[in-house]
């Protein structure tokens, strides 16, 4: 710490300091009087004795007495001069250590006077009423400087008296100025702690819904093989035209709705799971907001008064502009569950800058986003289920009321898109759920996507269909599925037969993969391979869920066709119809006719 | 070691007071004058009374007067007479001086013995011999007999000896500070 910043010396040591000097000032002064009123006292006791006991000598003319009882009394040290009178102002005795006359003052005025460095008494001698002489005693005060040598002794008490304070108050100075320091650190210790806390506490949330992410994914994704299986041979049966009774019929139909049903549960766990094909593009969430506002007033009813809140100048964001909808009714449907006695639902974006710090409090990357805030007045949400809010399958909900996936939905699109969603919640107090999306770097609008060309696709059936898929169940369903709408197809179970099959056939149209494939060679590099060999080649991927093979960081990369298991026989002719009409294929188509002979 | 060095200044102090003392001389009662000798001895003589304590009961009261009585010439009592006019003791007690013959020295408190007469003066000691009377001779007296004060000339200054034992013998107490002043003081046998 700088010295400037020191606290400075306690008032209190100074004052301290500065009334012990007055004390020991006065100590010298007190000292200084009551010596000389001693002295004085001393000097006129002499003075007396001396009148007393020269009176005979006096009365008698004994001048030798006289001299005897001055001598005795110029014996001690400090009289200098002393002398007795007779009557008449005459000296009788006398004594002067400095060996001339004695010098007394006006010797009519009787008691003592004290000059800078002598005392000096002077006295009549009575016989009764009549003074019969005078008695003159002086003495040295003992000299300044070996007074000053006595007080020396009381000054050096009084100067270690006054280094102890100063050292006690340095030394209290620095003890305070340390324990500010410790404060400091044991603040910032806290402050680590606390953060460091935060912290593991977002990696354990964000470990756990990784896990569950990776377990759904998994099954998802398994279902979703089975459930092409189901509902495509369920749509065979019924394409087919088998002597089937109506009871049969109606059986189907509610098999082919079970596994429909089952397909959007496995969609939204892919969701979650953040393996979700997403088709990111640049938009105006503001646009978004109010092109929804019909729709939402309708799913929260009139008892809930619906406010937006949208900032001006709004950044555009990169991200899947049908999901952000698809979670917007997530969380109004849930807010509106919140708010069953009525209430206001508010929608609210924002531009946000996070810095670093902002980020990693919330487990974010810093840097620009777009905020989307849906807020209600309803119950509210508990600490404990604020944890877990965004897991699938948790609800607070009725059985049959919420499947639970709502929120885990909305939660693994917008990690998907490079974002994060936070509640912010008490209970009773309303809940507010913020969606954070990454600000398009580029506004630009992808190209329109190819319009189906006036080439008939009839022209073009003849061309076969390589079906690469290693889920036997898919691929016999998607062979008899186009065979069925009249392509010729040919077949392959992985990546290694499949480029045998295309080199076997050069009049191979459109390649059909799955992404997922087993062996060295997965659909995503069987494509490219395929695409050196035949340069301009349609391929239509699909997969029970997108993985980084296509979809990077969950997002597709701009020209891939990609059809998600489990699909429809009519969804797989659209789409196959659909590539094979677009300007690509009919330029591939042409090249392909050119070259041959 | 320590208490000789102290002891040589004080000593040479002294020495040097002494000196200083006789430079400055005493001129002021020089018995080279046989008229001065007298006047100083008369007023010397009540004076001796603040020194000398008289039996219990010899006084009625601090107005019964001390008697000086002086046993010479007409010119010596005028003297003395005029020494103690309108003096007292230092208590106060007034002082009256008479003139006595010798032999007829009644009711004295001090009895001045002047002139010297070696006779009479035996005599008149051996008269008052015993009761409370503060003898004062003017001179060293010659016989057994001797006065309780006796005055001397000592470099050429009136001064006085101190017979103790007469002192006693007449029931008076000589205080020390007189004692002091005498040249020769003759111890109680």
């Amino acid at each position: 710490m700088p010295e400037a910043d020191a606290p400075p010396l306690p008032i209190v040591v100074a004052l301290g300091v500065f009334l012990l000097l007055l004390a020991g000032t006065y100590m010298v002064f007190h000292n200084e009087r009551s010596y000389r009123d001693t002295k004085a006292q001393q000097i006129d006791a002499q003075a007396a004795i001396l009148a007393s006991t020269v009176g005979p000598a006096l009365e008698f003319d004994d001048a030798k007495a006289a001299q005897e009882y001055v001598n005795a009394l110029a014996s001690d040290g400090g009289i200098d001069e002393a002398a007795v009178y007779d009557a008449t102002g005459d000296l009788v005795a006398g004594y002067a250590r400095s060996g001339a006359r004695p010098t007394p003052p006006d010797l009519a005025r009787a008691g003592h006077r004290i000059t800078s460095n002598r005392i000096l008494s002077i006295l009549p001698v009575r016989r009764g009423p009549s003074v019969i002489g005078t008695v003159y005693v002086r003495s040295v005060i003992e000299p300044l400087s070996r007074r000053l040598e006595r007080y020396a002794a009381i000054g050096v008490v009084f100067l270690m008296a006054i280094l102890t304070f100063i050292v006690l108050a340095r030394t209290q100075r620095s003890l305070h100025r340390k324990n500010l320091e410790l404060a400091r650190a044991n603040e910032a210790l806290h402050a680590e702690a606390g953060a460091r806390e935060k912290v593991e506490t977002a990696l354990r949330q964000s470990q756990k819904m990784e896990a569950i992410g990776q377990l759904t994914g998994g099954i998802a994704h398994d279902f979703n093989n089975l459930l092409q299986v189901i509902s495509g041979n369920l749509e065979m049966l019924k394409r087919r035209d088998f002597a089937l009774g109506d009871d049969a019929r109606r059986m189907i139909d509610a098999a082919a709705r079970g596994a429909e049903r089952a397909s959007t549960l496995t969609s939204r766990l892919l969701a979650f799971a953040r393996r979700q094909p997403l088709a990111p593009r640049s938009f105006d969430v503001n646009a978004l907001v109010t092109g929804m506002s019909e729709l939402l007033r309708r799913v929260l009813g009139e008892q809930i008064l619906v406010e937006t809140v949208l900032a001006a100048g709004l950044w555009r964001v990169h991200a899947d502009a049908n999901q952000l909808e698809n979670a917007l009714v997530n969380l109004v449907v849930n807010a509106r569950d919140a708010m069953e006695r009525g209430g206001k639902l508010t929608i609210e974006t924002a531009n946000m800058t996070l810095d670093g710090a902002q980020a990693d409090a919330h487990g974010m990357t810093p840097g620009e986003y777009v905020m989307i805030s849906v807020s209600d007045t309803g119950t509210g949400m508990s600490r404990d289920v604020q944890e877990h809010a965004f897991e699938p399958f948790f609800t607070t909900k009725g059985i049959g009321k919420g499947t639970g996936l709502g929120l885990s939905q909305v939660y693994g699109y917008v990690r998907q898109s490079g974002g994060h969603a936070r509640i912010a919640s008490e209970a009773g107090e309303g809940t507010t759920i913020k969606l954070y999306l990454p600000r398009a770097t580029a506004d630009v609008e992808p190209a329109p996507a190819a319009r189906p060309g006036a080439a008939s696709a009839a022209d073009l059936q003849d061309r076969p269909i390589l079906v690469v898929e290693d889920d036997e169940g898919v691929r016999t369903f998607v062979v008899a599925g186009l065979t069925e709408l009249g392509y010729p197809v040919r077949v392959a179970h992985d990546g290694a037969s499949a480029l045998r099959a295309l080199d076997a056939d050069a009049a191979i149209g459109l390649l059909f993969t799955d992404i997922g494939l087993p062996g060295a060679m997965n659909g995503r590099e069987l494509a490219d391979e395929a695409m050196r060999r035949l340069p301009g080649l349609p391929v239509l991927f699909t997969t029970a869920y997108a993985r980084d093979t296509i979809v990077h960081h969950g997002r597709l990369d701009a020209g891939v066709e990609l059809i998600t298991k489990p699909f429809t026989l009519h969804d797989l002719a659209a789409r196959v119809e659909r590539i094979l009409a677009s300007e690509a294929a009919r330029a591939f188509w042409s090249r392909d006719h050119a070259a041959a002979p | 070691m320590a208490r000789r060095k102290a002891a040589r200044p004080a000593m040479r102090i002294r020495a040097l007071a002494l000196a200083l003392a006789t430079l400055a001389g005493f001129a002021q009662a020089a018995p080279d004058d046989p008229g001065l000798e007298a006047a100083v001895k008369a007023t010397y003589l009540y004076k001796f009374a603040d020194y000398i304590e008289w039996p219990a009961g010899r006084f009625s009261s601090p107005a019964d007067p001390l008697t000086l009585c002086v046993a010479g010439s007409d010119a010596i009592t005028a003297l003395v007479d005029a020494a103690a006019a309108g003096r007292t003791l230092q208590n106060g007690r007034p002082i009256a001086v008479r003139h006595v013959a010798l032999a007829h020295e009644r009711d004295c408190d001090i009895l001045y013995l002047a002139p010297r007469r070696e006779e009479s003066e035996q005599e008149a000691l051996r008269e008052v011999r015993g009761q409370p009377v503060l003898t004062v001779s003017d001179g060293p007296v010659v016989g057994n007999l001797h006065a309780v004060i006796a005055f001397a000339v000592v470099d050429n200054r009136v001064r006085f000896d101190i017979d103790l034992d007469a002192a006693a013998q007449n029931r008076l107490a000589v205080s020390s500070k007189l004692l002091n002043l005498a040249v020769r003081v003759r111890p109680k046998l």
